[in-house]
């Protein structure tokens, strides 16, 4: 057996502050506190777009290319696994979907907070002013649908992990934590060296993230 | 005779029902006039409040656009006061997609109420404009806001 490093502490981070945010995020607007679910939605927005960088220029199992399959690779997983091929280390092609989909749903669920308009215009995402009164009340709807959207893949995601960690004995929950899997010596596919400039490209993310946050949070007045 | 009195009688009938039928139309015309125009209103009640909004939030406000919005809210806030939006009938009754809760009904006066506050409020607000103390015109907007959200909090079906 090996121990091989799947993922990255940045990614980890990222994975379990969002469940964080999101159930503040929920319990916030519940309770009216607008003001903390601004904020919350803030640091979402930031998570999402370090996690959109990362996926640019992270290390490898972090990365949209190592993780978004064609068609072909995803039924082929779905039609169950070759003898001697590779086990997969990071997203598998199915799972990487699930990823893309979270991914998108958060960005749709994000964006449409930055304009919504609550009913009586005293509350409202930071952007709002670039949209009429109409369209922030209909991205305050969307933005309710969206949240519905995201529960149910959120579930989803729950059950493949439930799934994968008793019918498959993989230990999804406990890699995500320390970031390791541990594999037959010679049966993974080999993992690209971590380049040595991962110090640097994670500044950046976090430079970008910060900037941009700052900006759409101020509603780009300077 | 007594078939002409039964075809009469038939054609009394009839026309009692097709004239129930179209007053029953009219009425539900009616209605949905009503409520989608108070609705279309309170709209429009929002975007001038969002309006003067935006533009405080500018460091540098267009007044022009601050007194344009504070006049149709001021009009709207009238109308809002004096015309009846919320005719008996109106409410969730009229099986016409509505927020209105039919408690509005039960405590008409307390509804009447914060109508009227939501009117002076408005004229409030455009005497602090003409003051020309823009500070004040914010505190103001934000107060005139809490009658609009005192209004829905108790009048108004939250959909979530
Ligand atoms: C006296 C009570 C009252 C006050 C004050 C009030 N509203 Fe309302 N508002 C209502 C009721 C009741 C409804 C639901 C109407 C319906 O659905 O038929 C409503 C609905 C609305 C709607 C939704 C209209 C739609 O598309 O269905 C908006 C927007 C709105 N109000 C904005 C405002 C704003 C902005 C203010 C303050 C400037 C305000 N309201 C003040 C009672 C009030």
């Amino acid at each position: 057996m090996v121990k091989v490093k799947i993922w990255d502490l940045p990614i980890r981070i990222f994975h379990w502050l969002l469940p964080l945010l999101l159930g503040f995020s929920w319990y916030s607007a519940e309770t009216r506190a607008m003001d903390w679910h601004r904020y919350s939605g803030y640091a979402v927005l930031g998570l999402l777009i370090f996690r959109l960088c990362w996926g640019l220029w992270g290390s490898h199992s972090a990365r949209f290319a190592s993780f978004i399959k064609g068609p072909a690779s995803v039924l082929a997983y779905v039609r169950g696994p070759k003898p001697l091929a590779p086990a997969i280390v990071g997203h598998n092609p199915l799972g990487g979907w699930s990823v893309a989909a979270l991914l998108l749903v958060l960005t749709v669920q994000v964006g449409s907070g930055l304009f919504a308009v609550d009913v009586d215009g005293l509350e409202s995402g930071p952007l709002s002013r670039l949209v009429s009164f109409d369209a922030g009340r209909s991205l305050a709807d969307i933005h309710e649908v969206s949240f519905n959207i995201l529960l149910a893949l959120v579930a989803v995601h729950l059950v493949a992990i439930l799934w994968y960690e008793f019918a498959r004995k993989e230990r999804l929950v406990m890699a995500m934590l320390h970031g390791h899997k541990q594999l037959d010596s010679d049966s993974h596919s080999s993992l690209p060296p971590t380049p040595s400039s991962l110090p640097v490209r994670l500044l950046a993310a976090l430079g970008l993230s910060a900037v941009m946050v700052y900006l759409i949070s101020s509603g780009f007045r300077f | 005779m007594v078939e002409k009195n039964r075809q009469v009688k038939k054609g009394a009938v009839l026309l009692a029902c097709t004239a129930m039928v179209v007053a029953g139309l009219a009425w539900a015309v009616d209605e949905q006039q009503v409520i989608e125009s108070r609705q279309s209103n309170y709209r429009e009640l929002g975007g001038a409040y969002k309006g003067i909004r935006d533009e405080l939030q500018k460091r540098k406000p267009l007044m022009i656009m601050v007194r344009q919005h504070v006049d149709q809210l001021g009009m709207l806030a009238h109308s809002q006061a004096n015309a009846d939006w919320f005719p008996a009938g109106s409410g969730p009754e009229a099986g016409i997609e509505t927020e209105a809760l039919p408690v509005i009904w039960e405590q008409r006066d307390e509804f009447d109420r914060l109508r009227e506050e939501l009117n002076q409020e408005a004229i409030m607000l455009a005497d602090v404009l003409a003051s020309g103390d823009m500070d004040a015109l914010a505190d103001q907007h934000r107060a005139l806001g809490m009658v609009c959200k005192q209004c829905h909090d108790v009048y108004r079906l939250e959909d979530d």
